[in-house]
């Protein structure tokens, strides 16, 4: 088997379709299309957009066969098979809409990923549902007394028989898919953006933050039901006529190498990752192996989705300088489900620009005031450093905004509104929410948090309270909620928020009021939240036990969060200095290190 | 129990606490009810790099609906005993 190729005679057209039908029929006229790769290195699948839109549309009359009507959700667990992009396009020549369902369990998660599934599928109603063979007993599970039309694998779905007449098709204004990246587990909200909303995102990524050309080829780990994963990686290479290589999220955990490998096998020159997939990609490369890879192809490494610390990054670059690997490479960019995928990009082939600001100021007066780190160093000032994510795609406006909503000038830090071709509809059938974050005049209000430097965005703060782990945005919320599931826990004894971990990483912690005085039942209760956590999640956790009435409230009554942060940062800052009269603290001791502010602050993320 | 199906179990068990001594135990005596993550303490990038560890040493591919299932070391023994026997 081959991969199919990264250049042919079909002349470039980024991303200029009114529909994403009539990308893949343009498209189908050329060579290149979509590799799958095994864990092993081996190629297992090679379609060509023309194969993968034969196959597509055979598949769409058979969806059609189910009686489902235009605007119907098909919810697909998004596992990387070839399988899912074949769905995916099938959704679009039949008129419906797919919606990507997460393809991730943790250790033990059986139960928690079942509950998140049925959320999804209640959420979207969706008519029907697919997932590949190995995810079926979840999806199964997660349907039982729902009344879809079909639930199976793509065997099943292919055994259908197909409907006659004429495929509905497309129109710009049609929904393309549903995304949910950016909802809580517990309260999910699906971004719905249109054919026309996510191919002005494309056009724009591709002229003007990528500047494609008609020899780039994409290389890719990233989960399909992910932005990133979904936009960047499959729609539009599709949308540029580009070949891409796909290695499975948990195939490029276990054995990180096989990204680069594949990256240098096929001389791919984009790809993207949060920091910690080249942190751990740079932990397990070895001498040998740069070597014998050629990365001098690679020009575009996109880094987002979490907070930016250049440590991993240089790391990374080091290790892979003996195989061409170029830091100018790197660009920092920032988007959201939100506004389709991309806002910002950093300039191609430059160094990460980095501002810095006197910390203080920017604290007290939210003023980002430039500060260079000898200066602050010889006068004793604290410095914050944030990466600088570039110009905002053209087709964006920008406006920051004060808390009364009034626009900012430069170098002040208010909260992110935008507008533009990009930015979503709103989310699926819940109206309350969408008039949260948009105006009806088209703003929208990311809830995150930055200046404009010479009209490049920097990025200081994000959504309120969303912590991030691993380039994942996690809900406090949710946390709370697990929390508050343990006996003897109230409706309002919890409070989640963001810390940073000895090594600079990111990881949420969780402050429990709790009764108990026996230290075996108070041991039992942190152990059992760190459990649940860890089931739902993936992640570590710092539990903490405090009185009843430590938590902070606002007048009205609700949980002020960033307080309960303050005052818990300052409870721990009071232990490592008294080491002696720590008793309050359960969680592990090696985390005990106070958490820096500037590096939370230097949160960057691509949703 | 047979006892080679025994001895099997054994050599992986021994095996397994070779691999998840390399992780962060926090001080704590392994045995095979020694839970993953509750006691153990390993997040997911943990979870994967062990799974890596598995599969090229016992050469077995573990799907993931058996990982969600698995709590303990025990759980964790007998799933790759029965990956082994399903493989030969």
């Amino acid at each position: 088997m081959q991969p199919t190729g990264s250049s042919h005679d079909l002349g470039l057209r980024p991303s200029t379709f009114s529909t994403l039908c009539e990308a893949l029929d343009y498209a189908a006229g050329g060579e290149t299309g979509v590799n799958f790769y095994n864990g092993r290195g081996e190629l297992y699948c090679a379609l060509s957009y023309g194969e993968l839109r034969e196959q597509s549309l055979e598949l769409a009359r058979r969806l059609l066969g189910l009686g489902m009507e235009k605007g119907d959700r098909v919810a697909l667990v998004a596992e990387t098979t070839p399988d899912f992009v074949r769905f995916f396009w099938a959704c679009q020549y039949a008129g419906l809409v797919p919606v990507p369902l997460p393809a991730t369990v943790h250790i033990g998660g059986h139960q928690a990923f079942v509950n998140q599934l049925r959320k999804l599928l209640e959420n979207c109603r969706a008519e029907a549902a697919m997932a590949p063979e190995e995810w079926l007993s979840f999806l199964q599970e997660a349907t039982e007394g729902l009344e879809l039309r079909c639930v199976g694998t793509p065997d099943v779905f292919d055994a259908l028989e197909p409907a006659v007449g004429e495929l509905p098709g497309a129109e710009p204004q049609d929904t393309a898919y549903i995304q949910y990246t950016s909802g809580s587990t517990r309260f999910p909200r699906g971004v719905v953006i249109d054919h026309a909303t996510v191919l002005a995102n494309i056009n724009d990524m591709a002229l003007n933050g990528l500047r494609l050309n008609d020899q780039d080829r994409f290389g890719s780990w990233l989960p399909f039901y992910h932005d990133m994963g979904l936009v960047a990686f499959i729609i539009m290479p599709m949308a540029t006529q580009r070949s891409v290589d796909f290695l499975g999220t948990r195939d490029f955990a276990m054995r990180p190498r096989q990204w680069l490998e594949l990256m240098s096998r096929n001389r791919a020159t984009i790809t993207s990752a949060p920091p910690f997939g080249y942190d751990l990609a740079a932990m397990r490369v070895r001498a040998s192996d740069a070597e014998k890879w050629d990365l001098s192809n690679w020009r575009v490494a996109c880094v987002g989705a979490e907070l930016i610390s250049p440590e991993p990054l240089q790391r990374f670059a080091e290790a892979l300088a003996p195989a061409g690997f170029n830091p100018r490479s790197y660009v920092a960019c920032y988007g959201m489900a939100e506004c389709s995928l991309a806002i910002s990009f950093a300039p191609l082939g430059e160094e990460m620009a980095v501002d810095c600001v006197d910390a203080e100021h920017l604290q007290q007066a939210h003023e980002a005031r430039p500060l260079d780190p000898e200066t602050a160093e010889r006068e004793g000032v604290r410095v914050a450093k944030y990466v600088d994510c570039g110009p905002l795609l053209p087709t964006f406006e920008v406006s920051i905004r004060d808390d009364d909503g009034n626009p900012l000038p430069e170098r002040h830090v208010g909260s992110i509104h935008l507008r533009g071709p990009s930015v979503m509809s709103g989310y699926f059938e819940d109206e309350a929410s969408t008039r949260e974050v948009m105006s009806p005049d088209g703003w929208l209000n990311t809830g995150d948090v930055g200046y404009l430097v010479d009209g490049n965005l920097v990025v200081t703060g994000r959504k309120k309270d969303m912590i991030i782990v691993h380039g994942r945005n996690i809900w406090p919320q949710d946390l709370e909620f697990l929390a508050k599931q343990q006996p003897g826990v109230r409706f309002t004894d919890a409070a989640a928020f963001a810390v940073t971990d000895e090594h600079q990483h990111e990881t949420a912690a969780i402050v429990v009021q709790c009764r108990e005085r026996d230290p075996a039942r108070r041991d039992e209760l942190v152990k059992n939240i760190k459990g649940q956590v860890r089931a739902e999640f993936g992640i570590e956790c710092v539990v903490e036990l405090v009185p009843p009435r430590t938590l902070p409230r606002t007048s009205s009554g609700k949980l002020a969060r960033s307080r309960a942060r303050q005052e818990f940062l300052a409870r721990r800052a009071a232990e490592t200095a008294a080491p002696s009269q720590a008793n309050v603290v359960n969680g592990p001791g090696k985390a005990a290190a106070p958490p820096v502010e500037e590096n939370r602050d230097r949160a960057r993320r691509l949703a | 129990m047979s006892t080679d199906t025994g001895d099997q179990y054994q050599e992986i068990l021994q095996g397994l606490y070779g691999m998840l001594e390399r992780f962060p135990t926090r001080n704590i005596d392994l045995q095979e009810q020694t839970d993953l993550v509750a006691d153990m303490g390993l997040d997911s990038i943990n979870v994967m790099e062990l799974l890596q560890e598995i599969e090229d040493r016992f050469d077995i591919i573990v799907p993931l609906n058996v990982m969600s299932d698995v709590r303990t070391v025990q759980d964790l023994a007998t799933q790759v005993q029965r990956l082994i026997r399903e493989n030969s």
